[in-house]
């Protein structure tokens, strides 16, 4: 019995073995980032591969107050959290429509929607930013705001479509008998129903809303109203070589999504499949 | 921005609703136009700031649209002609496109599959190792190419340090400023944080093959080289389709690495599609020619994408015959 284990785990040896080089070339740069961050800037010349022999917070003190981290991070919750509100409800209502209805003009809707999928928008960035200034919103949180929703809706739409049309034709029917109007049965039983796919279009797009530096650094000029990315690459000019303090920027940029990563691993997963089978 | 959403934000339960006591005003409404008042909002938001920016770049790849504000005449399908008649630049950049491509398709693949196939079975550690190959997706460009950037740094960066503290000091090199390594330094970058998407990928793959088979190949004696080569693979073939198809999808919209860590850089020996596409229409303001090239990659995209969705319809109409 013992012998058998033993026998199984030598076995088992090489594929652990492998697996256990391969994650730290992997994990390498993840602990780079977190071990410099606790280093003080001399220590950093000194050291740079190694544990850190005195660590220190300073870095993380030094970038949450004098180089304002805690005004970004507000500034990136307020835009994640505000567009993908937003994106959630409007998504929602224009997949429960085009499931209830099945005509033609019904699924050419969803199909104008759902291309935007492939559309890689940076192309767009130019005319996006004419809209803007045309709307009078240069520098105002509603350009950037209004540009996540739509480059959301997309992927919400696909993803919501694909869960509310799994909702069987008898528990409609049973609501519309029983008086329940367009808009009720939405709330009621179409939404609620639709939850798993807001968990995954959150964790997903959230993710890539609170990542992106691109949107932010075109169309924010006032320093007040960068966002983190933006911040730590402003962060990142001015301090050059002080990897030490660009460290802890980056960690207290990245922090959020590794402990979301972590926390809703299969949302992730299924997310990216249901995005890269599509 | 104005959301149109029912007011009533009250749960009722279906049958406790009296049509007459609340009738909204668009109770009358026909099914169209209930449609129509619940895509409104979806259909405005994206039509003003996705599809008519599209169609704004689609237009001005017929003109030479400089700028933002001179007048613009049509050229035709000048701008067309120009990407076609050698522009030197963007020659470089489709050739270094294609080896990031070379690494993207076959290398990341390959290693994702191995991997995928070594996590497969029930492991010790796996979900320790499952957090480490995933990471790296969530994290943002900008952490990535900064904490990379610190690696890379010739004189202080972790990688030539570790070098010279192993004697090999010839072996240290300016990664990123080295005419002939800047490219394989931002391709590594876009390996380490990809690798992960792909194992997914394959990993549902993985799941979906019966077991028995499996036990199967076990019973008839099968070493696990055998196995893999004439059992998994063969029934891997969708996944290994569409993990290829997204390779080509993901080198083609390669943007944030090179835009953030070299600029395109030393010369332009980093540029890539993307980079060059925006690099001419933000930097260089020749926005009628970029738009040109941004519409030739879309239709190279849609291509893709419709020979994407074959394959997946393909693929579960197998699943649909097992």
């Amino acid at each position: 019995m013992t012998r058998g284990r033993a026998l199984r785990l030598a076995r088992r040896a090489p594929v652990n073995l492998l697996l256990v080089l391969i994650s730290a070339v992997m994990a390498y740069p993840l602990i780079i980032m977190v071990i410099t961050a606790f280093k003080s800037n001399l220590e950093v010349l000194q050291n740079p591969t190694g544990l850190p022999h005195e660590p220190t917070v300073e870095n993380f003190s030094t970038t949450w107050v004098e180089a304002g981290f805690s005004n970004l991070f507000a500034n990136s919750i307020l835009l994640t959290v505000v567009s993908m509100t937003a994106a959630t409800v409007i998504s929602a209502l224009a997949a429960y429509a085009v499931v209830r209805r099945l005509t033609r003009i019904g699924s050419a809707v969803y199909l104008l929607i759902a291309a935007g999928i492939f559309l890689p928008m940076q192309l767009a960035l130019v005319p996006q930013f004419r809209v803007v200034r045309e709307l009078g919103l240069v520098d105002n949180y509603a350009g950037v705001i209004l540009i996540y929703i739509a480059g959301a809706i997309p992927f919400g739409v696909f993803l919501m479509a694909a869960f509310m049309r799994q909702v069987p034709a008898e528990i409609v029917d049973a609501a519309v008998i029983d008086g329940a109007g367009y808009f009720q049965l939405f709330r009621a039983i179409f939404f609620p129903l639709a939850r798993p796919a807001i968990a995954t279009f959150w964790v997903l797009q959230g993710v890539g809303i609170w990542n992106d530096y691109l949107v932010p650094q075109l169309l924010l000029t006032d320093p007040d109203k960068r966002t983190l990315t933006t911040g730590v690459l402003y962060f990142k000019a001015q301090y050059l070589a002080d990897w030490g303090n660009i460290m802890a920027a980056v960690l207290i940029m990245s922090l959020p999504v590794l402990v979301l990563f972590v926390l809703a691993q299969r949302y992730f997963v299924s997310g990216l499949y249901a995005g890269a089978v599509k | 921005m104005t959301v149109t959403k029912p007011e009533n934000r009250r749960l009722v339960p279906p049958a406790a609703a009296a049509p007459a006591a609340r009738r909204r005003w668009w109770a009358d409404r026909s099914p169209a136009g209930k449609f129509w008042l619940a895509v409104a909002p979806a259909l405005i938001v994206y039509g003003v700031f996705t599809v008519y920016p599209m169609g704004q770049v689609i237009v001005s790849s017929f003109t030479d649209a400089r700028g933002f504000n001179r007048p613009v005449n049509f050229v035709g399908l000048e701008n067309f002609a120009r990407i076609f008649s050698g522009d030197t630049v963007l020659l470089q950049a489709i050739g270094n496109t294609a080896i990031y491509g070379f690494f993207k398709v076959i290398v990341q693949t390959v290693l994702a599959f191995l991997i995928a196939v070594l996590l497969h079975r029930r492991l010790l550690l796996g979900n320790v190792y499952r957090s480490i190959f995933f990471a790296p997706m969530v994290i943002s460009p900008v952490a990535i190419v900064f904490t990379w950037s610190f690696m890379y740094d010739p004189t202080t960066g972790t990688i030539n340090t570790t070098l010279r503290s192993l004697g090999l000091d010839h072996l240290a090199q300016d990664w990123l400023g080295s005419y002939d390594l800047a490219l394989y330094s931002v391709i590594l970058v876009d390996l380490w944080s990809g690798l992960g998407f792909n194992i997914i990928i394959f990993l549902a793959g993985l799941s979906t093959i019966p077991g028995e088979i499996m036990e199967a190949a076990k019973v008839d004696g099968a070493r696990a080289w055998t196995t893999l080569r004439y059992v998994t693979i063969p029934l891997m073939v969708p996944s290994i389709g569409l993990v290829l198809v997204l390779a080509i999808n993901g080198a083609l919209r390669a943007f944030d690495t090179v835009y953030l860590m070299t600029r395109g850089g030393p010369g332009n020996e980093t540029q890539l599609y993307m980079t060059q596409v925006f690099h001419e229409g933000l930097v260089r303001n020749n926005f009628g020619y970029a738009s040109a090239m941004a519409v030739l990659v879309i239709v190279v995209l849609i291509a893709i994408a419709a020979a994407q969705n074959r394959l997946t319809k393909s693929t579960t109409a197998e699943g649909g015959a097992r």
